[in-house]
């Protein structure tokens, strides 16, 4: 069965853990990817590889999420709301429930799933790109090390190469 | 809703093993004023290709698939075709040809 698929990429110039983490979860890709969910597009997954180039080390994201068609029927009347009721609104899910299609319901609904979105890429842990050749092996921090050095292994390099590597995630 | 119900999975390990890419260009055969042709104009592009990545044994998919796949076809990628094996060397094996339109929107 044929999957189609909305592939984002980002790179960032910094290869810390954390740096990358944070830009991530504050990047618009990651809002977009959110708003995409909150409209009823599935987001297929997520991933963060840390690379080292001639240039430099760099941290590429990337967003897959499922592509499709998001349908909005704005079905409100124009109206002015006191500060007490916005936020009465925003904390109401069964409001939202019973005006899905007004606009304080969708921008609850995009910042409960950026919120659950960013907090899922947080905690997802980054891969670390080692090329071989053609082979590319992408290893998770703190992963499991014998799975990895089996990989390593199969990729062509060295027991002191695979050593090293596997000392240092 | 939760991490878990938002389509993120946990990182696995990953060696890709081979990656074939073919570009097209789609082209237009322009006709000048005086109806014969003029200057052809490329657009579309277009990227055939396959990837082949290993996991290891008891990886739910063979590996970090969308990892993979993300390095050769950022844009919308259609995946054609997935295929799975369990090597004789106890690696989880997956298979994927997809096209790619790194400028669709």
């Amino acid at each position: 069965m044929q999957t189609t698929f909305h592939i984002i990429r980002e790179e960032f110039p910094s290869a810390n853990e954390r740096e990358s983490r944070a830009a991530c979860v504050a990047s618009k890709n990651t809002h977009g990817a959110a708003a995409a969910h909150a409209s009823g597009i599935g987001i297929i997954d997520f991933s963060r590889t840390i690379e080292d180039t001639p240039s430099g080390a760099k941290t590429v994201a990337s967003w897959a999420v499922r592509e499709g068609e998001a349908e909005f029927r704005p079905d409100f009347q124009a109206e002015r709301i006191t500060t007490g009721e916005l936020l009465r609104r925003m904390r109401d899910e069964d409001w939202q429930q019973a005006n899905p299609h007004h606009p304080i319901s969708y921008m609850a609904q995009a910042l409960r799933a950026n919120h659950s979105l960013g907090r899922a890429i947080a905690e997802k842990k980054p891969l670390v790109s080692f090329k071989r050749g053609k082979f590319q092996a992408l290893l998770t921090i703190g992963g499991d090390k014998e799975k990895q050095r089996r990989l390593l292994t199969r990729a062509g390099f060295t027991p002191t190469e695979i050593t090293e590597i596997l000392s240092a995630l | 809703m939760g991490p878990a119900d938002i389509g993120i999975t946990e990182a696995s390990d990953t060696l890709v093993q081979s990656v074939d890419i073919e570009q097209k260009l789609s082209e237009v055969v322009r006709q000048d004023k005086d109806g014969k042709f003029a200057m052809a104009q490329a657009f579309d592009p277009e990227i055939s290709g396959s990837i082949k990545v290993l996991g290891t044994t008891g990886d739910a998919v063979g590996g970090d698939l969308v990892t993979a796949l993300a390095s050769v076809a950022a844009g919308v990628t259609i995946v054609k075709e997935k295929t799975h094996a369990t090597t004789q060397d106890n690696f989880d094996e997956t298979d994927l040809s997809f096209v790619n339109f790194p400028g669709a929107s």
